[in-house]
């Protein structure tokens, strides 16, 4: 891998890893702080509905003590709680007519009513068909006979539907209690309190659960949910336990979600604001993605200033990277920039100065080189199989009669082949062993004299990858000529000494025949091959033996001497 | 309701409940040696035919809320005129559910037995009349024919006995929860169970005028729990689990009640179930506790029950004997830990 593909991984690397881990760091912060602001909304829904809630059920609260306070309401009660005397039944029309019905106008109440202090029977009704019931076990009553109080949602058997009814008690100006008014609250007005809050926040909703667990306030994903569904959370629990209050729960569809859990203990209630956990950590997911995006874009950006940084760290090295290259294909002189003073520099430098002394080197090498090329007394050259010379020395040149190695350069080499068919078998035997040693071969000089030259050649590759030919030849000419001449005077010996009348042997060291010439047949009888390495001195007589042996031994002594006997 | 959470009629198996009870199943068959629990087998003596009020039963069965309990519950059926008391006083059935007063009744004859929970906190019991009858309050009943049952004319006789009308102003007849009988008009008032007949009536497309005795300051407790006393002191854990597992069973149905009907065929093959389901709605409002748990009986009311049949009721109400109730298995306005999600 290049090395600036590997600094700019490395680049890329490190980006990513550093935007990760800062990422991640921004991310956790992030989160936490949408996590806090999301829980804070939430406690402030919750403590916003529960103010409403509050005005809303003190709001009925005082509208019953307005009324009750009525000098005119509170004598009319009292004629018709004691009935003291046969206007009670006006006296509750005027109360009903007059000091209820009225208020049913403003939708804060559906039912307003009297209720009898001791026995709890409803006494006026702006509901007539309820007048002459009893209430005296309904909270509301038992508590509002003292104090103004609000029994929260409960189910009304006898009128078969969910009721939320607040009550005061009417007294006299000496304390005495003359009645309680009562009220149903209006719930729709408790709806619209705990209605959704809108499209942006499409899963949040706050609702009331009371002290069993039941919903008291519509759902938003339950119909007809008061009094009919069981909101057995976590967080409902912890709420009502009134310790830790959990912020994450899994709430009455069994869905994970952030709430905001307060303990109302005013009206036993626990007041719930919860919102989906996939829509409030929708932010969290946006910016998380957000993150990873401009993490992304950062480590690109990075990578791309990485890229360009690394071609300036990389430039040096391929500029050194050419000039060596350029020192591979020779060209020695060759040197590198050196720009600045930093540690390429130094590399650069020292590339130079080595190059400076291979050049030297070479110098010399190709110096000696030269000498010896052209100072060998063999001819020398480089050819390709087509017979061009890509180099010859200047003693080939001379062998062939050209004036200078140029002259001879411009020839090829077929030109010179006596006989073709040499040339053919010579460049068979080449191909086939790679290398021909000692072939001889007739040769037409420039001048057109025919020469013998023994020819020593080897098959080779020039620095491009083509196989070429470098060859050494001898001048044999001469020796060929000795040897013909030899071959001619030994013929003519042969001749001589075979038909000679005289016995010529020829004997080693030891005295044994060697050569015998044919003539022994004639002197001595006996054929030369018998005799051929006996003892030539056993033919002599035993008297003569010393005396010739004496003389054999002289002439051992004496090479090159000849000796008459 | 949430009519889309169960297609099938699987009732109230959904997918995670059936992946806990498949992992307790192989649990349990994975017990050394390959033994399975042993269930402890309990009798439970209803107090009617089987029907939509009894569905926090069935749920509870169903749902295995019981055998969680290690329990395998047996439902015992009572026609109008069996004896639903002495079961559980002979010990042939561990829990009983009867109405209060007839509760009373038999502990004022000595019967040994203790309600645990207070599965309607209301009486059922309603005098409903057709509008033409003019019946808008109980001084209206003088002269009037009133029909009831031996379930009902407890709380009637309390009823007039509370705003003076004599017995003798009233004629009493004893009939059948017929339709025919309702609109021959044999009997100008009936006193029937709210849950039950006027159910029919309205579906029959009558118009109702209805007298509820809370109205009139007599606040009877309606269907009990009850058990042994011995049962009380000798297996507390028994009767708390079987309790806490029954009323996990109505806070199901409560949330779920479009399976009601569908629950109730599986024990009573012939109910109707859309006729179940609305005696069930019926049912519901009577088991709504006020400030304290389900179950829970309140001691006053409890007392004002008991001396309010001491005055009016045929046996001797001095042999009433106070307490004859428990609170100790029912959770005191806390959410059972085991309901919470």
């Amino acid at each position: 891998m290049k090395l600036r593909t590997r600094l700019t991984l490395g680049f890329l690397l490190l980006s990513l890893v550093s935007m990760a881990a800062v990422g991640f760091l921004a991310f956790k912060m992030g989160q936490e702080q949408i996590l806090n602001n999301t829980l804070q909304r939430l406690d402030v829904t919750n403590e916003l509905t529960e103010d409403e809630f509050s005005r809303w059920m003190t709001g009925g609260l005082s509208t019953l003590e307005s009324i009750a306070q009525r000098p005119l309401v509170v004598d009319l009660s009292r004629e018709i709680s004691v009935r003291i005397d046969d206007n009670a039944n006006e006296a509750a029309d005027q109360l009903r007519d007059v000091h209820m019905q009225p208020r049913l106008q403003e939708a804060e109440f559906e039912t307003l009513f009297l209720l009898d202090p001791d026995s709890g029977q409803i006494l006026v009704s702006t509901n007539m068909e309820d007048e002459g019931l009893f209430r005296e076990q309904e909270p509301f009553f038992q508590q509002g006979r003292m104090a103004g109080t609000i029994q929260a949602i409960y189910f009304s058997l006898t009128e078969q539907r969910p009721r939320m009814t607040a009550a005061v008690p009417i007294k006299t100006e000496t304390g005495e209690l003359v009645g309680v008014l009562a009220g149903h609250l209006n719930l729709e007005e408790m709806a619209r309190i705990f209605s959704p809050p809108g499209s942006d926040r499409q899963t949040e909703e706050t609702y009331l659960v009371n002290r069993q667990g039941m919903a008291i306030s519509e759902l938003l994903n339950q119909q007809d949910a008061v009094l009919e569904t069981w909101i057995l959370t976590s967080g409902v629990e912890s709420c009502m336990r009134g310790d830790s209050i959990l912020r994450e729960s899994i709430d009455y569809r069994g869905a994970a979600v952030l709430g905001s859990y307060k303990w109302l203990p005013e009206y036993d209630l626990c007041l719930v604001t919860e919102i989906d956990q996939a829509e409030a950590l929708e932010p969290i997911q946006q910016y998380r993605s957000s993150v990873i995006g401009f993490g992304l874009g950062a480590a690109a950006f990075f990578s791309l200033l990485g890229f360009i940084y690394t071609g300036t760290l990389a430039a040096p090295v391929i500029k050194m990277r050419d000039v060596a290259r350029r020192y591979r294909r020779g060209e020695l002189g060759a040197r590198m920039a050196i720009p600045s003073t930093d540690e390429y520099a130094a590399l650069a430098h020292e590339f130079n100065r080595m190059a400076a002394e291979l050049q030297m080197d070479f110098d010399e090498l190709e110096r000696r080189y030269q000498s010896l090329f052209e100072s060998v007394p063999v001819g020398l050259y480089q050819s390709t199989f087509d017979g061009e010379f890509r180099e010859v020395n200047s003693t080939l040149a001379e062998i062939l009669d050209f004036e200078n190695r140029e002259e001879m350069l411009a020839t090829s080499a077929p030109v010179f082949f006596a006989n073709t068919s040499d040339r053919d078998r010579w460049l068979e035997e080449l191909k086939q062993k790679n290398e021909v040693v000692g072939f001889e071969l007739e040769i037409k000089r420039k001048d057109g004299e025919r020469i013998w030259l023994r020819h020593d050649a080897h098959l080779t590759q020039d620095s491009e990858g083509n196989t070429i030919i470098e060859g050494a030849v001898m001048d044999i000419t001469a020796r060929h000529r000795i040897a013909a001449e030899l071959r001619a005077s030994e013929a003519r010996f042969r001749s001589v000494v075979q038909n000679s009348q005289d016995l010529i042997s020829i004997l080693d060291a030891e005295g044994n025949y060697i050569y015998i010439s044919p003539s022994m047949k004639g002197i001595f009888g006996h054929e030369p091959e018998e005799l051929l390495h006996t003892n030539a001195f056993a033919l002599v007589h035993p008297e003569d033996v010393a005396e010739v042996e004496a003389t054999f031994a002289e002439l051992l002594g004496k090479p090159g001497s000849t000796l008459n006997a | 309701m949430n009519s889309q959470r169960y297609s099938k009629p699987q009732l109230f198996i959904s997918q995670p409940l059936f992946a806990i009870l498949l992992v307790v199943f192989v649990s349990s068959c994975a017990l050394p040696g390959g033994a399975v629990q042993e269930l402890q087998a309990i009798d439970v003596q209803l107090n009617w035919y089987h029907f939509a009020p009894f569905a926090g039963f069935y749920a509870a069965d169903h749902e295995g809320l019981y055998q969680d309990q290690g329990l395998r519950v047996t439902f015992h059926e009572a026609g109008p005129q069996d004896d639903y008391i002495t079961p559980v006083v002979e010990g042939r059935a561990d829990f009983g559910v009867a109405l209060a007063d007839a509760l009373m009744e038999a502990q004022a004859e000595g019967a040994p037995l203790v309600a645990v929970a207070a599965i309607l906190q209301h009486s059922p019991v309603v005098l409903v009349s057709k509008p033409q009858v003019q019946i808008r309050t109980l001084s209206d009943l003088a002269g009037k024919t009133i029909r009831i049952t031996n379930q009902t004319e407890p709380i009637v006789e309390a009823l007039l006995h509370q705003y003076g009308v004599p017995m003798e102003a009233v004629e009493f007849v004893n009939l059948p929860s017929s339709l025919d009988e309702f609109e021959s008009g044999s009997a100008e008032v009936w006193t029937v169970y709210s849950n039950s007949f006027p159910v029919q009536l309205a579906q029959e497309g009558y118009e109702l005028n209805s007298l509820f005795p809370d109205d009139f300051q007599v606040h009877f407790y309606g269907d009990v729990l009850f058990t042994h006393e011995r049962t009380v002191e000798a297996q507390p854990e028994l009767v708390a689990s079987f309790v806490q597992a029954t009323f996990a069973g109505y806070r199901i149905v409560i949330e779920d009640e479009e399976n009601v009907g569908l629950l109730v065929t599986e024990y009573a093959p012939e109910a109707n179930s859309a006729l179940e389901l609305e005696k069930w709605r019926g049912t519901m409002p009577l088991m709504l506790p006020g400030r304290k748990a389900m179950g829970w009986i309140e001691p006053d009311r409890w007392e004002q029950m008991r001396q309010v049949l001491a005055r009016h009721g045929d046996w001797d109400g001095a042999q009433i004997p106070a307490g004859g109730f428990t609170n100790q298995f029912v959770e005191n306005g806390q959410i059972p830990e085991s309901a919470i999600r």
